[in-house]
């Protein structure tokens, strides 16, 4: 087995810090949507006929609060493909 | 709805189906990183992502050029006193769903930006459907990309069919133009005393937060498509490589393709309606208290 070189280090943090930046970056979207989400479904269910307008707000906060998630996504894809290569 | 249609749609799933059960192999996962480029001027250009923009623009302009020569020629017919058909008044069923997505967008813009609503509707329908299309490009297989040539490589390596806005060049041009748009709408309503006075909005003080604030916006909308995008990209190809005998790829294809692609592109222009809406927030309180009326001849 060859010695453990600098490049190896470096490759597993890379590898391991994107799970890590993907797991906890995935925590607060996932919270903040499942908020946003069952706030809608008691306006919804209070206002019905207001269901097209509640549902595209939720969809457009949904996504403005996604975005960290999208970021640790990033992050994640630029540690694998730049530094987590052979 | 005739059955002619599901033809063409259930021949892609098969299609889609045999691929991934025969030719993901192990080996098989490539994500594209490195483009094969294509130098203008000094210029390089990305050459699979020009590519399918515009072939995206192409299939853009097909219903408003069809649309557009018909009521054109029903038109000309009612100025010439020239006898109209029935024929003429009937719409086709391209010209239905066309109008229901721009008359979508006509409430939508006219809800949030009142009566300034119809100066920015085409930006805002123009940004929408391309970008819908976009997402769109990546349900189809490319069949070139399969078929290796002896030396291991893709047949035809730079042409693949994949959304052009997985490249992330395309989500920050898009931003780009709406943020020109936002800042140059307000430069233009309230001269360049007023936009930088904008910057220092409550004290002085804030002038840099507010700085960055602009910034990262711009750069979670380009962000926000390019890795949703290119995250689901990535989650079907691993996904129908790894489990290809148990999950079909056509519903991958379905949530990640269609329905994130649908929201994404959807979410993309609200949020540039939405920055309008905010940039020009003064103004509209404004025609607003004066009753001003919709301004018909922007459209």
């Amino acid at each position: 087995m060859d010695a453990i070189t600098g490049a190896d280090l470096v490759r597993a943090a890379a590898l391991l810090g994107a799970g890590i930046a993907m797991g906890f970056g995935a925590i607060g979207p996932g919270i903040g949507e499942g908020m946003a989400a069952s706030k809608a479904c008691e306006g919804v269910s209070r206002n019905p006929e207001q269901a097209g307008l509640i549902t595209r707000t939720m969809l457009v906060g949904q996504a403005v609060s996604e975005s960290t998630g999208i970021y640790s996504l990033v992050i994640a894809l630029i540690l694998i493909f730049l530094f987590g290569g052979k | 709805m005739k059955k002619k249609v599901f033809i063409p749609v259930i021949l892609l799933i098969l299609l889609e189906i045999v691929i991934v059960i025969l030719f993901y192999q192990d080996s098989g996962i490539s994500i594209r990183t490195e483009y094969h480029k294509w130098s203008i001027f000094g210029i390089s250009f990305h050459a699979n992502t020009m590519l399918m923009e515009w072939l995206v623009s192409f299939i853009m302009l097909i219903p408003g050029l069809i649309i557009g020569f018909k009521v054109k020629n029903v038109l000309k017919k009612l100025s010439q006193n020239q006898e109209v058909e029935l024929s003429d008044y009937i719409p086709t069923r391209l010209q239905s769903v066309t109008e229901l997505l721009v008359e979508f967008f006509d409430d939508l813009t006219k809800s949030t930006l009142k009566s300034r609503g119809r100066k920015y509707f085409p930006l805002i329908i123009t940004l929408f459907v391309f970008i819908w299309i976009s997402n769109m490009m990546g349900i189809f297989p490319s069949f070139w990309q399969i078929v290796k040539t002896p030396d291991g490589k893709p047949f035809l390596e730079w042409l693949e069919f994949a959304e052009p806005t997985r490249d992330l060049n395309v989500p920050v041009g898009l931003m780009l133009i709406v943020i020109f748009v936002v800042h140059g709408s307000m430069i233009k309503e309230f001269g360049i005393r007023g936009y930088l006075k904008s910057y220092a909005d409550p004290i002085f003080l804030l002038f840099p937060l507010n700085v960055i604030g602009e910034i990262a916006k711009g750069i979670s909308l380009a962000f926000r498509l390019f890795g949703n995008i290119l995250g689901g990209a990535i989650i079907i190809i691993v996904v129908s490589s790894l489990v290809r005998y148990i999950v079909l790829p056509p519903l991958l294809n379905a949530f990640f393709g269609v329905f994130v692609g649908t929201i994404q592109a959807f979410v993309f222009s609200m949020l540039a309606l939405t920055y309008t809406a905010v940039a020009l927030a003064d103004v509209i309180e404004t025609d607003e208290e004066e009753n001003k009326p919709l301004n018909e001849e922007d459209l």
